[in-house]
């Protein structure tokens, strides 16, 4: 089982407890020492081809931080005191397949590094220089689109995802197969309490 | 006063509440005169359900039948809060208000639907005058099909029957010895035997039904007594009903198809002529399959849930809410209860019904006898109940009054982190005495019951033989 995510369709993790039943709160992400997404998907290039901007596969609101994908490429990007620092990788015919996308970001050693694994892996590493800005204290984490709750910088990702992970200094925090659903949410098995919320305006009245 | 500039965040309604209360004195609520809780088996009453029982006099009601609930012992009470002063059976409230910003129970008792319309009439008239309740819970009998491991006997005949066969059970408190009911006057009447207390409820009965607001009927298992089905019928043939009416009936549900069939068709009748504003069925499980049957002796699992469907299947507008008494045994799989419930609210959830959600679990934790609360078990069983926190987290819904959504909602959810929240405060001093008394009266649980606590829990054999190794007195 899997989750589609077009521009109706997306998803997010709170960074509130509004219950105290998260563990780990995915909050902060950018002030770790060490931040991963990972996803595992299927791009629907011939979609995503109508699209006049990339989708977003994981992202932090703001100066948006993630993992992205066009009809034929795939990026990360984030932002620092000096500017967007960016990798884009072409992972040729892998796309229409299911891929695995990883990014990594050593926030302390100022590394970035991005993975696309298919039938081919490709993978690019860089250095960034200055300080990550501190614009996500207040950042939903989303899957599927860049923000949800913008429709200005909302970057859909037209794609089926079938597993997410979120690794926050070496600690899961968000880990899902896509398989247990319910109508509202996709479980997140880390413990963490994560659980992925399928976006409605409902959860914000 | 000095209080409610503290907690002026806090809900208007509720603030201003508090000042007409206050206005009238620090220990004013409005829910000594709107609610009752009758246990007419042991002739007993309290107003609300903090404060003890109180035995009600059988001289009282024979001249008059409300002093079902206008006893001359509550009106006392009504006295003092009327000139100024906190009657100290209340002490639940006041220590609420003297240790925490928050507001008491008094405050929310007092705004509910079924008090705050009447702050005006109640502050006027002479403390010595009656008042009709509009929040009613009765108890007509202790006869009861169960005899659940936390319960007793002024709440259950099989319970009786074997107390009286066998004594209270070994545990420091010689939990459900007769010396201790007889002591606090609480001895029941026999179910077949005359109770002048029923009389007396009958006699009031239709006046009281016209100020109805809410009315519940508890047990023992009311389908059990003629009492419930003698209401049943009272609402179904009265010519001019109160359809303003929230009525509500516990039961085990663990009845034969007979008693099922016969209570689905009162319902039937009440739902198609509109004769209530709601009908809900109060129900309880603590958690799932064998287990469950453990802890409620008596209790046939795959009846009881059969049942809760052919419920919900043939009373489409009826509500179903599950009490679960959340205790030691239910730790291990009581997230098969939860997503068991969640089927149901998938399966029955409708617009048509009273309420969308068809099913709600009201999860409680048991805090006497305290040998079986959660708080005995070692303290990594409290990860269970956070993960079982976050499934119902899982299950949630983004609006629960919604039409479109069918799920838990944020006070179910709620319920259930607060167990894990209570489980964590333990006072470690005590925890041994429980450990005592909960392998002690397990130990006899199997001896008088035949029943095998190794067996049915398996997860917590362990903890069952270190409970029976603990030697009495050794945590002095």
């Amino acid at each position: 089982m899997s989750i589609f995510v077009n521009s109706k369709n997306y998803y997010f993790v709170t960074p509130n407890n509004k219950n105290g039943l998260s563990s780990s709160l995915p909050t902060n992400l950018h002030k770790s020492d060490i931040l991963e997404f990972i996803c595992e998907l299927k791009v629907n290039p011939k979609e995503m081809k109508k699209l006049k901007y990339p989708g977003y596969i994981i992202s932090l609101n703001g100066k948006h931080l993630g993992i992205y994908t066009g009809p034929d490429y795939v990026g990360s990007s984030i932002w620092t005191t000096t500017g967007e620092h960016k990798i884009t990788l072409f992972p040729g015919d892998d796309i229409k397949s299911k891929i695995l996308v990883h990014l990594k970001i050593d926030v302390k050693n100022k590394l970035m590094e991005l993975t696309v694994k298919g039938k081919n892996s490709k993978s690019k590493k860089i250095n960034f220089d200055g300080e990550i800005d501190d614009d996500y204290q207040f950042s939903y984490l989303w899957i599927g689109c860049g923000n949800g709750l913008d429709k200005n910088s909302s970057f859909p990702l037209i794609a089926e995802i079938s597993k997410v992970k979120i690794i926050k200094n070496n600690k899961t925090i968000v880990k899902s197969d896509c398989k247990r659903q319910t109508p509202y949410k996709v479980f997140d098995q880390s413990n963490s309490g994560n659980h992925l919320i399928k976006y409605d305006k409902e959860w914000f009245e | 006063m000095s209080k409610i500039n503290e907690i002026s965040t806090d809900n208007p309604y509720f603030i201003e509440n508090k000042k007409k209360l206050d206005e009238v004195g620090s220990g004013m609520c409005l829910a000594k005169w709107t609610q009752v809780t009758l246990q007419l088996q042991t002739g007993h009453n309290h107003s609300c359900h903090h404060p003890r029982t109180h035995k009600i006099s059988e001289n009282e009601i024979k001249r008059n039948p409300s002093a079902l609930h206008n006893t001359q012992y509550k009106k006392l009470r009504r006295r003092e809060m009327l000139t100024g002063k906190r009657p100290v059976e209340c002490d639940y409230c006041w220590n609420v208000e003297d240790n925490s910003d928050r507001f008491s129970d008094r405050v929310f008792k007092s705004s509910e639907g079924w008090s705050e319309p009447h702050f005006d009439e109640i502050v006027n008239q002479d403390w010595r005058e009656d008042f009709n309740p509009r929040y009613v819970e009765v108890a007509f009998s202790n006869a009861c099909n169960f005899k659940c491991s936390y319960c007793g006997p002024p709440y259950s005949s099989t319970w009786m029957n074997e107390i009286k066969q066998h004594g209270g059970y070994p545990t420091l408190d010689n939990f459900n010895s007769m010396e201790g009911m007889i002591a606090e006057n609480k001895v029941p009447i026999l179910h077949k035997d005359y109770n002048p207390y029923v009389e007396a409820f009958w006699k009031w009965w239709p006046d009281l039904y016209r100020d109805l607001h809410t009315f519940r009927i508890t047990g023992g298992e009311p389908m059990l007594a003629k009492d419930t089905w003698k209401v049943l019928d009272y609402i179904i043939d009265e010519p001019n009903p109160n359809r303003n009416l929230n009525f509500a009936i516990n039961s085990n549900l663990g009845l034969g198809d007979d008693m099922i069939d016969k209570l689905i068709g009162k319902i039937n009748k009440i739902e198609d002529e509109d004769r209530v504003n709601e009908f809900i069925i109060f129900t309880s499980v603590d958690t799932w399959g064998e287990q469950a049957e453990y802890i409620r002796n008596g209790l046939e699992f795959n009846r009881i849930w059969d049942n809760m469907n052919k419920v919900l299947e043939k009373c489409p507008r009826v509500n179903l809410t599950i009490m679960s008494t959340y205790n030691a045994l239910s730790v291990p799989n009581y997230d098969k209860l939860i997503e068991g419930v969640y089927d149901l609210k998938v399966k029955y959830g409708s617009s048509d019904r009273y309420w969308n959600s068809a099913v709600f679990l009201d999860s409680s934790y048991l805090r006497y006898p305290s040998h079986q609360t959660v708080q005995i078990l070692p303290k990594k069983w409290s990860n269970n109940i956070f993960k079982q926190a976050q499934l119902t987290d899982f299950y949630g819904t983004p609006n629960f009054d919604s039409r479109k959504y069918i799920g838990y909602s944020d006070i179910e959810i709620q319920k259930v982190k607060r167990i894990y929240d209570w489980m964590l405060s333990s006072n470690e001093k005590f925890i041994n005495k429980g450990r005592y008394s909960f392998g002690k009266f397990f130990q006899e649980h199997d001896k008088r019951r035949g029943t095998d606590f190794c067996k049915v829990f398996p997860e917590l054999e362990d903890f069952y033989h270190k409970c029976l190794s603990i030697k009495e007195g050794s945590w002095l």
